[in-house]
């Protein structure tokens, strides 16, 4: 179910009056009920498999816990295995044989499942978190319909205390939440569907666009993906705030990055902290040598490409932010920094992300490729007229000039900052406007991060 | 009471200006030719006329030219698709004009790339072939615009573009002044619409199983203009060809073959040269194909260029008297 469809609208319509109207002591029925319809409506089939890994993670967890030494360890890697393994069947396998073996469509969300309760594990297996004895609360917090299927990817520390100790949000809380909820479906559909079928075509006909279609694709699709994901993220965030659970942030101004590692610190933040803790810092150690330090980095973003998607072009972007990464912390070790000023440095680090991130949008390494030469072929006609790229710029011109302000404490604070009547006729102006051109888009486009 | 009269009139404004800029927007997004329902609108707009015939309803306006879906549609002083007739018209061997509605117009196709235009280059300098078709047109208007507008060209043949919703009854519309100049105005006419009505497959087929009911309004229409057309054309000497195009959705379990059999009776108790162009498509799993854009299931040049061959094949034998 997308969060930017009619359905759901119905089905948190549902949710909230059940929240309110039954005794509190249901409030854990509802969110298992409630987030397997939320993840079943997509495909009911497949309702089986978060509950099935929720299932081999509480088993794990309960054995790794009572667990000492080397029998502590083979527990942990074999269950985390056996965690991993439908994530390969369905993701990785047809990739890894180089043909298709399976042809089952890969379940929703499996990624963040999967990487949910690997950090469940993990922090079992580290004692940073007490096992949980309640398959339910485990499940629940697999569960939790806000984030189930694209994140935030939280710990259990984040979120199954909260969850164990629900507080009853004031009707600022809610507004905050309303507020946040809206401002994610306007990046979502106002801005990433408006620009997908631009950004589409170009890759769809590389060969015939010219060198504006790739202007097109670069600032368009960064655009689009930010929005796409930064929006379920605030939709996300504000779904959980409506009930009182607060999630962390998950983007903080990425495009504007001075550096790759700054970079990293404001892009899909919960992924990027999950890879720093759970591979990057024991691969690295304690005090790494510089070859160590740099394979680590780059074999971390191998692995990050790798988790986005089966294919080629995903390792190739993994691989260049990994390099790019490496060598950023190796002139760090030996005090070298470029000397720019810190506009072009912005300027330079974004156009860098933008080319790399164009291999998410390909379909393989010859389509991205084919999308690069787009950019030689000056003066030939292209594929759109200047008449229909006026839209598409004029959205790409409002993302940009409005980045510098999206984050998610500023976003939280529009409630404060406005009077409540200003307040509610522009949450009133955005659904309007979310409703109208979303109808003429033919409804809302999944989510990117879906795939992943 | 000053404060609610005050929030009324704030929330109002609100929404004036939403929909302003909503109205903004989409004129902006819609500049890419890319939305049918805007485009079909801006075509009735630009390109047709409310006609003096109110049986016809509404008709292509002489000579003008209009670049709608991305395609340059121009018409000729008759309000036919195409070039003016050439000089020598009167003279020609053949004058084979086709009756249709949008799919024998060839929207969202290029004006060489439509059936009508694949078989008069076929055909040869000796014969003149016409395009009448015009958008959202059924089976009374475009019988109608012939018998009284476009006898006057004297055709020796008419080919009839038969599509099963030809048989549907048409509104005269038009007159709202919000439709006519707001893009906005025609999106929330089609959101209202799509509320309105059944578009689910087994929703429509029920609706042309209603149709095609030999009581049905719309196909006592449709049965009477072909009467009429007939009784001209037997009296004339004109020979009538009637093809069924297919409905290009669901070509591997094709479900309106009824309407094909039922349409097939009708022309043969006419006497017209019938082809169904149903097994030219049939069974294809890729219907995307033959569309001109994916939101919109016109037949593309592809599809035009099956048709052309289909037809050019049936005009080519040698005419039996009608």
């Amino acid at each position: 179910m997308v969060f930017s469809s009619p359905a759901f609208l119905l089905f948190f319509l549902l949710y909230i009056l059940a929240w309110t109207f039954l005794d509190k002591r249901f409030r854990l029925a509802i969110i298992i009920t409630g987030s397997l319809f939320f993840y079943g409506y997509w495909k009911w089939p497949y309702i089986y498999i978060p509950v099935l890994l929720t299932g081999i993670a509480y088993v794990g967890g309960r054995v790794i816990s009572a667990a000492t030494g080397c029998k502590k360890t083979l527990l942990i890697v074999s269950t985390i295995t056996a965690l991993s393994l439908p994530l390969v069947l369905f993701k990785y396998l047809n990739f890894l044989l180089g043909r298709t073996v399976v042809s089952y469509s890969l379940p929703l969300g499996i990624s963040f499942i999967t990487f949910t309760l690997i950090s469940y594990l993990v922090d079992v297996f580290k004692r940073t978190y007490d096992v949980e004895k309640n398959f339910n609360w485990l499940l629940a917090y697999v569960m939790f319909f806000p984030q189930l299927v694209a994140g935030p990817i939280l710990r259990p520390s984040q979120l199954l205390p909260q969850l164990k100790n629900i507080p009853e949000p004031d009707s600022e809380t809610r507004i905050q939440a309303l507020t946040l909820f809206t401002i994610g479906l306007v990046k979502k559909v106002l801005i990433a569907d408006q620009l997908a079928p631009y950004v589409a075509t170009v890759y769809k006909h590389p060969s015939d666009a010219g060198l504006t279609d790739f202007l097109v694709a670069l600032y368009g699709f960064s655009a689009q993906i930010y929005c796409d994901f930064s929006g379920y993220s605030d939709m996300a965030i504000g779904l959980a705030l409506f009930f009182g659970i607060q999630l962390p942030a998950n983007f903080n101004r990425p495009y504007l990055a001075k550096s790759i590692t700054d970079y990293w610190r404001g892009w899909h933040i919960t992924l990027t902290s999950w890879f720093r803790d759970y591979v990057y810092r024991p691969l690295c150690g304690k005090e790494p040598s510089p070859v160590r330090q740099f394979m680590s980095a780059f074999f971390t973003l191998i692995l990050c490409g790798i988790w986005h998607g089966a294919g080629w072009n995903f390792i190739l972007w993994g691989a260049v932010h990994g390099i790019h990464v490496g060598i950023y912390h190796l002139m760090k070790r030996y005090n070298h920094s470029i000397l720019l000023p810190t506009s072009l440095k912005i300027f330079l680090m974004f156009h860098v992300i933008a080319a790399v991130n164009m291999l998410f949008h390909a379909s393989g390494l010859s389509n991205a490729q084919d999308v690069f030469n787009a950019a030689f072929h000056v003066g030939a006609p292209g594929i759109f007229t200047v008449q229909s790229l006026v839209f598409p710029m004029v959205i790409i011109i409002l993302f940009y000039m409005t980045h510098p302000f999206d984050t998610l404490d500023t976003l939280k604070d529009i409630p404060n900052r406005l009077r409540k009547r200003r307040l509610i006729g522009g949450l009133a102006m955005a659904w309007i406007l979310v409703i109208i051109l979303g109808f003429t888009s033919g409804g809302s486009e999944k989510f990117i991060y879906f795939d992943f | 009471m000053k404060s609610a009269l005050s929030n009324f009139l704030f929330f109002m404004l609100v929404i004036f200006v939403s929909l302003l800029l909503c109205e903004g927007l989409l004129r902006l997004k819609n500049k890419d030719m890319k939305n049918y329902t805007i485009e079909m609108w801006r075509y009735a707009k630009e390109v047709k006329q409310r006609s003096d015939n109110p049986r016809i309803g509404h008709e292509h306006r002489p000579s003008v030219t209009a670049t709608l879906q991305s395609v340059v549609i121009r018409t000729n002083r008759y309000g036919l698709r195409g070039k003016e007739l050439d000089e020598n018209y009167a003279s020609k061997k053949r004058r084979i004009l086709f009756l249709g509605s949008s799919g024998t117009l060839g929207w969202g196709v290029r004006e060489e790339d439509t059936a009508v235009e694949i078989i008069g280059k076929s055909l040869g300098e000796d014969v003149a072939v016409l395009n009448a078709g015009i958008g959202n047109f059924n089976t009374s208007r475009y019988v109608e615009l012939f018998l009284s507008k476009l006898s006057v060209l004297k055709p020796t043949d008419i080919v009839v573009n038969y599509y099963m919703k030809d048989a549907g009854l048409l509104d005269a519309g038009g007159g709202n002044w919000l439709l006519k100049h707001s893009e906005l105005a025609v999106i929330l006419w089609e959101i209202a619409n799509q509320f309105k009505e059944e578009n689910s497959h087994s929703a429509m087929l029920d609706a042309y199983h209603k149709l095609y009911q030999p009581d049905s309004r719309g196909f006592l229409e449709m049965t009477r203009a072909l009467d009429r057309l007939a009784e001209y054309t037997h009296s004339h000497g004109i020979h009538v060809y009637f093809v069924l195009l297919p409905d290009l959705y669901d070509l591997k379990h094709y479900k309106y073959g009824f309407a094909h059999d039922i349409m097939k009776k009708q022309a043969e108790i006419r006497n017209f040269d019938t082809r169904d162009l149903l097994p030219f498509f049939q069974g294809e799993n890729d219907v995307k194909k033959f569309w001109v854009m994916p939101t919109d299931r016109h037949p593309n040049s592809l599809a035009q260029n099956i048709m052309a061959q289909a037809i050019l094949e049936m005009l080519q034998k040698p005419v039996e008297k009608q």
